[in-house]
């Protein structure tokens, strides 16, 4: 079994309508990549609209978690529901689908596409995720990142901190029920990091998605109550 | 933003590469087509000038020779045969007609062809101006026979053995007078000068002795060479016995091209030969050359393909993280695979349109210089074979973006996006 546990601050919980489904529900789930499991029996449940902190030192399956929920993986045992679906139960493309019309992730490397402005970057994940061009939802998300200005630069001409609001922009667009965040904020210095977490808050929030950001950043944890620690109590 | 217009973008990416790519491929696609049209202009040429002309009969020897002789005019003549053996094929049931042709003289390249008028007629030559051959002596000229020597009506000229190019012996004693230009046809009827063959049966009946023992010396610097004197020259080639080059056949029944060659072969001193028989081997024999061209071609654009093999996969390389993203995103394998694949079809037709512009515009150009020159036409319209050149290179590109597609498909999202 994972040695992990779940920490909530005294803060108002995010109490779940009934007969919803939760976002995230992990039952004994084990995953791993081929050799030794990962993660191993984990159970956890997070609640539509809810915002989680995944944290643990390195190697402790953060980012294998995210990959687990984004689909990328299926559990070798157990089962790992998104919003009531099994991903395991659906074929590649569905489950690419899948991840599409409902997740968004946002990397610690930004890893938009270079041959693409910033525009254009958001424009592929609008019609990737099944959704229309939305031009106009483009360029409010846009705007309420601060990125406007770039709207017609390619990546390349961007700093990392811009680069990485434009990833949180092409992540948002798509106005995902589920929004993951792998270690966000490492790349970028204190002033970047602090906008970036409160702005991926912010939105989340507004969007009323689901929030999971896997950090080892002790910047960012004290904004988010809820926490997984993973890979040892109390020592992430 | 579509299929197409990311693959656009990507392409926009690396222009320089990309623009080698399409000229590489352009290039192989050019030299291929361009091979195509030449070949097809020059078989279709052949057979334009072969087509009038159902069977040769003339002196024994080499046939093939015998018909570049006589209906291509590209070679000497083999020999010359009695003119009475005419009345043979005159009479023959099996020939609609048979057109004598007397050969032996040319001027400054052009050859001199002692024949009638219904040479003409196989070719559909009409005059441009003056009138058609009628005394010994007279000459109509090939629209670029007249083009490129700067002969004009009343001009007067003479003759010389062969090709009459440069240092055959010249014949001062008969000049030809020109009293007609032909329009161009575009056939080999162009290239020639017409007389009568009973003019080449004069002048050659002097040259043939050697002694230019003749009654009309005294016209060599006669100003006014008067058409009287002309019949004399006429009367004095009816005193030896005459020849003729060849006889152009024409069948009353197709039942001719069986029967007649192998009958004129066994039973007379002539020998047959079939234009179109001849052409084919031909053909076959100088397809060789061609083959070679054509292979130097293939080559060009398999090392194109792999060119553009080479670009794509270390592209691919570039963009793995791309590609990854694509798949967070909710792209399918299945995009992911026909993304590399169009990319690779867009450069390919850049490069197959390049290279059907370039053939093309060389073909057009070839043409404009041709006709300016030799008054020769040539199409630059599309060869039979172009449609399958081009729906190879294509398939070739497509083969080109596989190994890269299939790749790019397969990708492992989470070892690409944390960066192994």
């Amino acid at each position: 079994m994972t040695d992990s546990h779940s920490e909530v601050s005294p803060q108002p919980e995010t109490a779940p309508l009934p007969g919803q489904v939760p976002a995230i529900e992990l039952a004994a789930a084990t995953v791993g990549y081929g050799g030794a499991p990962v993660l191993e029996s984990l159970d956890w449940r997070v609640e539509r609209g809810e915002h989680w902190l995944v944290i643990g030192p390195s190697g402790a399956g953060k980012s294998t978690l995210l990959h687990l929920l984004a689909g990328f993986l299926t559990p070798a045992s157990g089962t790992a529901r998104v919003l009531g679906m099994d991903l395991a139960t659906l074929a590649t493309p569905a489950r690419d689908r899948f991840r599409g019309g409902n997740m968004a992730i946002v990397f610690q490397r930004q890893h938009l596409v270079q041959a693409l402005n910033v525009t254009q970057n958001l424009g592929l994940a609008r019609q990737l995720a099944g959704l229309d061009p939305g031009p106009e939802i483009v360029r409010a998300t846009l705007g309420r990142l601060g990125v406007d200005a770039f709207a017609r630069t390619r990546p390349g001409e961007l700093s990392v901190g811009e680069a990485q609001r434009v990833a949180l922009a092409r992540a948002l667009v798509v106005e995902p029920k589920i929004l993951l965040a792998d270690e966000p904020t490492a790349s970028l210095d204190d002033r970047n990091a602090e906008t970036v977490a409160e702005l991926l808050a912010q939105e989340a929030e507004r969007l009323g998605s689901t929030l999971v950001i896997t950090t080892h950043d002790a910047r960012v944890r004290e904004r988010f109550a809820k926490r997984l620690v993973l890979g040892g109590v109390g020592s992430p | 933003m579509s299929t197409w217009s990311l693959a656009w973008a990507w392409i926009r990416f690396r222009p320089l590469g990309a623009a080698l790519n399409v000229a590489l491929l352009g290039l192989g696609t050019a030299t291929i087509a361009l091979l195509m049209i030449a070949v097809q202009q020059f078989e279709q040429r052949l057979a334009a000038d072969a087509d009038a002309v159902d069977m040769v009969v003339g002196a024994k020897g080499s046939p093939m020779q015998l018909v570049l002789s006589t209906v291509f005019h590209v070679d000497a003549p083999v020999g010359n045969v009695p003119a009475e053996e005419g009345q043979f094929l005159e009479q023959h049931s099996m020939i609609k007609r048979a057109i004598p042709m007397a050969l032996g003289d040319g001027f400054r390249g052009f050859r001199i062809v002692g024949t009638d008028s219904s040479y003409l007629d196989l070719y559909g030559a009409e005059l441009a101006e003056g009138r058609l051959w009628d005394a010994p002596l007279e000459v109509v000229l090939g629209a670029v026979s007249a083009a490129q020597t700067g002969l004009r009506l009343g001009d007067r000229f003479v003759g010389e053995h062969g090709l009459g190019e440069a240092g055959g012996s010249v014949h001062d004693d008969f000049p030809y007078d020109v009293v007609g230009v032909l329009a161009p046809t575009g056939s080999v009827v162009d290239r020639l000068v017409f007389t009568s063959a009973a003019t080449v049966q004069i002048v050659h009946g002097m040259d043939t002795d050697h002694d230019h023992v003749h009654d009309h010396e005294d016209h060599a610097d006669d100003e006014d060479h008067a058409d009287e004197d002309h019949a004399d020259h006429a009367d004095g080639a009816e005193l030896r016995s005459p020849e003729i080059t060849a006889f152009l056949v024409e069948f009353s029944t197709p039942m001719a091209a069986v029967a007649l060659p192998r009958e004129i072969n066994q039973s007379t001193v002539m020998q047959a030969a079939r234009p179109a028989y001849e052409i084919q081997r031909l053909l076959r024999l100088i397809g060789f050359g061609a083959d070679v061209v054509r292979a130097f071609a293939v080559v060009l654009v398999i090392g194109a393909v792999l060119g553009l093999f080479t670009a794509l996969f270390q592209a691919h390389e570039e963009r793995r993280a791309d590609l990854a993203v694509m798949r967070v995103l909710g792209a399918t394998q299945r995009r992911l695979f026909w993304q590399i694949v169009v990319e690779s079809l867009i450069l390919t037709v850049a490069g197959i349109a390049l290279g059907l512009v370039l053939a093309h515009g060389v073909a057009w150009g070839a043409s404009l210089w041709l006709w300016e020159y030799s008054q020769i036409l040539v199409s630059f319209a599309w060869a039979d074979g172009e449609i399958v050149l081009v729906l190879t290179v294509l398939g070739l590109g497509v083969l080109a973006a596989l190994p890269s597609a299939i790749r790019a498909a397969g990708i492992d999202i989470p070892r690409v996006l944390s960066g192994g």
